[in-house]
């Protein structure tokens, strides 16, 4: 072979050789002239939980005396509901009631949530099937039985056969609770008040539209 | 038998006649001698209703309930306020915008405006046991505090202190029937009809309101639909 042809050969080899490593070290991602370091498994970089913002809401008593409000925390499918009572302009709250749901579920606090003398509000939940209304006493105390809240949909469906509660709008009077009905053949409205010492309903002659 | 029947044809076309002609005479008249008058909002208290009265630590009486009302202290109210307890002589000063109420009967919605801005939207309470007056009113007279009473039976109502009352009128329905803008201690089913006529409001609402409005704020009160 001719030197020619042998320095040909030669110069061909180190051209490919020198493709061949850039090839290789771009695939290796390696910077050259850099040090990479790698995190020490003994000490590892601890993981931060954000979690969701807590959502608000709140609604005042009819004289400004008082304050209720909802937290709404999400924890992963579901909610946490949390509602407090405050005196105004005093900050500090208590709590009064809790409840965990999924979160295509929720709970809020109705417009007309406080009875007139602020003694009890009431609390709404809306779920896939109905919704549901809770009694609460301002302050969180429990009710005769024991109990820390009246559920008004269980009451109506144990105490007035043939009708389904459309709506719960407020409080007619301190002890009396606006529960609008349907009949199931769904002609005929009809109002009721679920008066709060006897824990039962009174059909009225008037429908509160 | 032809001549009966012709008779008879007579006869039948004269009491269709004389039908039509007694409807048209008694619908010319009626307007002239029917003398309909919007009963009281009030019924017992009609003209008490009017004045100031303040009355604390009596008890009020609603749907067979027993109420408490709030504790009134004039003095806290400005000093003319305070000494007449209504305002009749307090008028409007900034006249560069004027100030509306607009009360939607279908929404049970007050919407305050002065000129073009909203000054407050929020739901009231207008007739449920009687009929809240449409049309355009002016308020003749703010009273920090009264006492109203009407209806009968389970509907029977006797209320001390009702706070912040603004009475309005016009020409069809006079100052001496009593309807007002109001607040209310005795229920709280604001967005739905509940009253006698009158507008009740949430008290810190009309508080606000009652500081804001003026002898001669006009209110026009409308079906909304």
């Amino acid at each position: 072979m001719s030197l020619l042809k042998r320095e040909l050969i030669t110069l061909v080899f180190i051209l490919l050789a020198t493709a061949a490593s850039i090839v290789f070290l771009m695939k290796r991602n390696v910077i050259i002239g850099s040090h990479v370091s790698a995190s020490n498994p003994e000490d590892p970089v601890p993981t931060i939980i954000v979690s969701k913002p807590i959502e608000n809401e709140h609604m005042d008593s009819p004289d400004g005396e008082k304050t209720l409000s909802m937290d709404r925390q999400p924890i992963g499918d579901n909610a946490a509901y949390s509602f407090f009572t405050s005196e105004n302009p005093d900050l500090s709250k208590r709590l009064i009631f809790t409840k965990e749901m999924p979160a295509n579920e929720m709970m809020s606090i109705p417009y007309n949530a406080w009875t007139p003398d602020n003694e009890y509000v009431f609390l709404k939940e809306s779920t896939e099937n109905q919704n549901n209304y809770y009694v609460v006493h301002n302050q969180g105390n429990t009710f005769s039985d024991g109990s820390l809240y009246i559920d008004i949909q269980t009451k109506f469906k144990d105490q007035i056969a043939d009708f389904t509660i459309v709506d719960v709008t407020g409080w007619a009077a301190p002890n009396l609770l606006i529960v609008n009905a349907q009949n199931n053949q769904e002609d005929t409205l009809v109002s009721f008040w679920f008066d709060m010492p006897s824990q039962t309903f009174i059909r009225l002659g008037t429908y509160f539209y | 038998m032809k001549k009966r029947s012709k008779k008879k044809n007579q006869h039948a076309l004269r009491l269709i006649i004389s039908f039509i002609a007694i409807i048209g005479l008694v619908s010319l008249i009626y307007p002239t001698f029917s003398n309909y008058v919007l009963p009281c909002a009030n019924t017992l208290s009609c003209k008490e209703s009017l004045t100031l009265n303040v009355e604390n630590n009596q008890e009020g009486i609603f749907q067979n309930q027993k109420v408490m009302p709030p504790q009134i202290d004039l003095t806290e109210t400005d000093n003319q306020v305070a000494v007449l307890g209504s305002d009749t002589d307090i008028k409007e000063t900034d006249t560069s915008e004027e100030k509306h109420i607009y009360v939607n009967l279908a929404t049970q919605t007050l919407s305050a405006y002065q000129g073009d801005v909203l000054f407050m939207q929020t739901p009231i309470s207008s007739g449920l046991w009687g009929r809240t007056p449409t049309g355009e009113f002016d308020i003749w007279i703010k009273i920090r505090s009264t006492r109203m009473s009407g209806g009968s039976g389970a509907d029977f109502y006797d209320l001390p202190n009702v706070p912040y009352v603004m009475f309005f009128s016009n020409d069809q329905v006079a100052a001496s029937r009593g309807f007002s803008l109001h607040g209310t201690y005795w229920h709280n089913n604001f967005g739905h009809p509940m009253s006698h006529g009158c507008i009740n409001m949430k008290t810190t609402d009309i508080a606000k309101l009652y500081d804001w409005g003026r002898v001669g704020t006009k209110i026009t009160i409308y079906d909304g639909l």
